[in-house]
């Protein structure tokens, strides 16, 4: 009976998915950061998994592994392919001090926040799990999302000129989490060589390792693609087939996918040929869809019994976010912004959650699954969505009778190039 | 360095770093499912070394999925053991997405319309085939049922059971092959299609055979029964095209109110599609072939789109889906006296398919090519057929000749997949009217 309950919950939902009402509520501006941040389709997946109406069993949500590891690989190559040694070097100076404050900020406020706030809910505890948790809460919370396109009220130069350091700024600091997860992954034991070698040779091996695999990947990625020439179809297969290598295989050694599929990325950006950087469109096509699949995994692999505390965390998380990362990214953003821009709206992106946070998050915990892994997914999935919605109530014009539009009823050509992807 | 030698380097060096990463397989002393860690790594292994393989096959001018089949035959547990034999659950999933694809493509390409003009042919073939197939394999296997279990204290019960199982089961055929075939070559001559119904036409009539068989063949040997093998199989397969019809309505339904996002709402279906299918222990392949079937004649124009975007994905989904098989396909039961009663009654099968063919196309009318090459596309035996297998091994475990004649499927399923695609391939490039386009041809950027 269950089963057929479940089943006509999702057919209802796929139902409404196909309305009208449901379309318009995707286009309203706090519906484009909800479904930016994957946020529905996560819920779809706890609603479907082993927490709620258990349509996907705990032997589906093991048979969801590969997928999820497909997931994490095409993030992490999305986010490393935008470090080619030609963008990096012409950076501007204050996109890459942002990064940097950012995380130092995390280093000095999120990982004690994260630490302290663990230690009081669970004072019996060891404290090896819990400083592990909050050091994963912590490196979830570098960065911030590059969407800002709700969050352009006016069509001035100044309001995309923000928009645009967000962005970037934003796209460097998905890199930045990604490197911080190579060095607390390699500091907690991962690895190969960790049970049989001295634990600072087993980090340097764990930090060498996605390296070779990326090299490894990346070499056979480009004479694949190379040979898939202009084909669409062979290209999105070779594309496929690598992500899923290059995160399986980091995955069996006992590495974090994402880390090697970032690194993958980065060789193939930085040895590509014309074929490597024209299937680039694939991604771009495919982000939505992935991205999709991914959010609805991530759903289905969470533990949403997080309690009281964990609530209270994901807001202690969430408030710091809105209370420091904007202050931050004005600050090291003033010199490239024009004058008047520092206030903008746009500016309160910093307050949302990278994307990439909650990659990072399922890559800890494919890697080491844990029931303590996955409360804290579900607390870095609630933490982006309370700093979506306090970034969406402060980024409200407060003028009364100001034009509220819809994302999509904007000029698209206003919205700027698509440095760093947008969500 | 020419093409092919370089994609062999490719190909070798990707086995033998698979094979260091697996030899490196840690756990990090956490206890978990056994293959679980090197699914993933396992389904890149098959995706692009399959896709690769496939290209080395197309420079010899074989059919790509020969190469895509063959690949996971190499790493799978049965030759190299890259691929593990407990990492092949883990794929299922993945597999099950791949068969919900292809189920769609499949019913997206037999149009009513066209159906009907050539029901004649595709009737008159489909029944000559199952006539002949079953006759055929009943007679080969009678001298071989010692191969198959069945020894000489065996009752007469037995011994006609056991033939007309494997009878049966036989007449089974994979239209994933045609469809992947016609994908490869971009055939969009009648000659395909037609070829493609009569698969399908004839599957969905084994459905019915195979209900009777089963029932009363449970009912002679396991007494009186209270019909569930045929209960089951009836809920299992007429199921299937109850949930395929639900799932099609739903989608073209979200092709014409809102028609946006494909790209995302496929594989969001065909994932739905494979979760109810193994929660209501259906049939996936089955399920989108009747979604698919539904879309493309009730719904045409809303659904356009919706094909074309699966079109696009489809590479990738034939790539796994092939590979996952090959790996599947234990290979040791092709030594010995199991791998000689599958060839053998592989080749008076394929005989019985090629007379059955052309007696039933002659009966209709249909030109001389459809008389000589409508055979090939019900030669390959994958999914349904290994379904069959399963039920037959489940409902009559107790019976000698269950495993025997589940490893002697296993061994012509292997048989027929190498050496199938081949054929169909000769036979849709071979096709007098718009003929098939090389599989050399790249698509436009």
């Amino acid at each position: 009976m269950q089963v057929f309950l479940s089943i006509l919950v999702l057919i209802t939902l796929a139902i409404i998915a196909t309305s009208k009402l449901f379309y318009r509520l995707r286009r309203a501006r706090l519906g484009v950061m909800l479904f930016a941040g994957g946020w529905p389709a996560i819920a779809v997946g706890v609603l479907i998994g082993p927490h709620a109406l258990e349509l996907a069993s705990d032997t589906a949500v093991y048979e969801a592994t590969p997928l999820a590891l497909a997931g994490l690989g095409w993030i992490g190559l999305l986010v490393g392919l935008q470090a080619r040694r030609s963008v990096l070097r012409t950076l501007p100076r204050p996109v890459v001090r942002a990064a940097i404050w950012d995380v130092l900020s995390v280093a000095a406020i999120f990982l004690p926040l994260s630490a302290v706030t663990l230690r009081l809910l669970h004072p019996t505890a060891p404290p090896g799990p819990v400083l592990f948790a909050a050091g994963a809460i912590a490196v979830c919370s570098i960065g911030w999302s590059m969407e800002t396109r709700s969050l352009l009220h006016a069509e001035s130069p100044d309001a995309h000129a923000s928009a645009m350091l967000v962005r970037v700024s934003g796209a460097l600091g998905a890199l930045a989490a990604i490197g911080a997860l190579a060095v607390f992954d390699a500091s907690t034991g991962a690895g190969p060589a960790a049970p049989r070698v001295h634990p600072a040779l087993a980090a340097v091996i764990a930090l060498a390792l996605p390296a070779l695999i990326a090299a490894c990947v990346g070499l056979l990625g480009r004479e694949a693609l190379s040979q898939a020439g202009g084909s669409s179809a062979d290209q999105l297969t070779v594309f496929l087939g690598i992500v899923a290598l290059s995160a399986g295989a980091a995955a069996q050694l006992g590495l974090a996918a994402l880390v090697a599929a970032a690194m993958t990325g980065v060789v193939l950006a930085n040895i590509s040929n014309r074929q490597t950087l024209s299937f680039e469109r694939f991604i771009l096509r495919a982000e939505h869809t992935v991205a999709t699949l991914f959010a609805l995994v991530a759903g289905v692999l969470l533990d949403p019994n997080i309690g009281l505390g964990g609530v209270a965390l994901a807001c202690a998380v969430a408030g710091a976010r809105v209370l420091v990362k904007p202050a931050l990214a004005r600050r090291a953003l003033r010199a490239g912004l024009p004058q008047g821009a520092a206030h903008a709206p746009t500016m309160i992106g910093p307050a949302r959650q990278s994307p990439v946070a909650l990659a990072i998050a399922v890559a800890l915990l494919l890697e080491a699954p844990s029931p303590l892994l996955a409360r804290t997914l579900a607390i870095v999935v609630l933490a982006g969505v309370l700093s979506d919605i306090a970034a969406y109530a402060l980024s409200r014009p407060r003028r009364p009778g100001a034009l509220q539009t819809t994302v999509g009823e904007r000029s698209d050509g206003a919205a700027g190039a698509r440095a760093g992807g947008e969500s | 360095m020419n093409a092919p030698l370089r994609t062999l380097i490719a190909l070798a060096g990707l086995v033998a770093f698979m094979a260091l990463v697996g030899a490196g397989e840690t756990t990090r002393g956490l206890e978990r499912p056994e293959g679980l860690i090197g699914a993933g790594a396992s389904l890149g292994l098959l995706l692009i070394g399959s896709w690769l393989a496939g290209r080395l096959m197309g420079a010899a001018s074989l059919p790509r999925i020969t190469g895509f089949l063959a690949f996971g035959m190499l790493v799978g547990p049965s030759l190299l053991g890259i691929v593990r034999e407990e990492q092949l659950p883990y794929l299922r999933l993945v597999n099950d997405l791949a068969t919900a694809l292809i189920g769609l493509i499949a019913g997206g390409e037999i149009r009513m319309d066209f159906l009907l003009s050539r029901l004649k042919t595709v009737v008159a073939v489909g029944v000559g085939q199952v006539i002949f197939m079953f006759g055929a394999v009943a007679l080969a296997a009678l001298p071989l049922t010692g191969a198959l279990g069945v020894g000489e204290d065996a009752t007469r019960a037995q011994l006609i059971c056991a033939v007309v199982l494997i009878a049966t089961i036989s007449t089974a055929s994979s239209p994933a092959v045609a469809i992947a075939m016609i994908a490869e070559l971009r055939a969009r001559s009648d000659f395909p299609k037609t070829s493609l119904a009569i698969v399908v036409f004839k599957d969905l009539m084994l459905v019915v055979i195979f209900t009777i068989v089963i029932t009363l063949t449970s009912r002679a040997l396991l007494g009186e029964s209270d019909g569930s093998p045929a209960k089951d199989l009836a809920v299992h397969l007429g199921g299937s095209l109850a949930a395929g019809g639900v799932a099609g309505a739903i989608l073209a339904l979200y092709a014409h109110r809102v028609g946006a996002a494909m790209g995302v709402v496929i594989p969001l279906a065909c994932f739905g599609i494979a979760l109810v299918s193994e929660a209501l222990h259906l049939e996936p392949l089955l399920v989108a072939l009747a979604a698919g079937l539904l879309m493309r004649n009730v719904w045409p124009e809303e659904t356009e789109e919706l094909f074309e975007t699966i079109e696009e994905l489809s590479l990738p989904v034939y790539c796994v889906f092939f590979a996952v098989a090959g790996a599947r396909v234990p290979l040791a039961p092709l030594v010995g006296t199991v791998g000689l009663t599958a060839a053998a009654l592989a080749l008076v099968r394929a005989g019985a398919i090629w007379a059955g063919s052309w007696a039933g196309a002659a009966l209709a009318g249909a030109d001389a090519h459809t008389r000589r090459w409508v055979w090939t596309a019900s030669v390959p035996q994958a999914a349904v057929t290994l379904a069959l297998a399963g039920i037959v091994a489940e409902t009559f475990a107790g019976e000698p000749f269950a495993q025997p004649i589940f490893s002697v499927v296993l061994a012509m399923i292997a048989i027929e997949l190498v050496v199938g695609p081949i054929l169909v391939k000769r036979a849709f490039l071979s096709a007098p009217d718009g003929a098939a386009a090389d599989s050399g041809e790249e698509d436009k950027p």
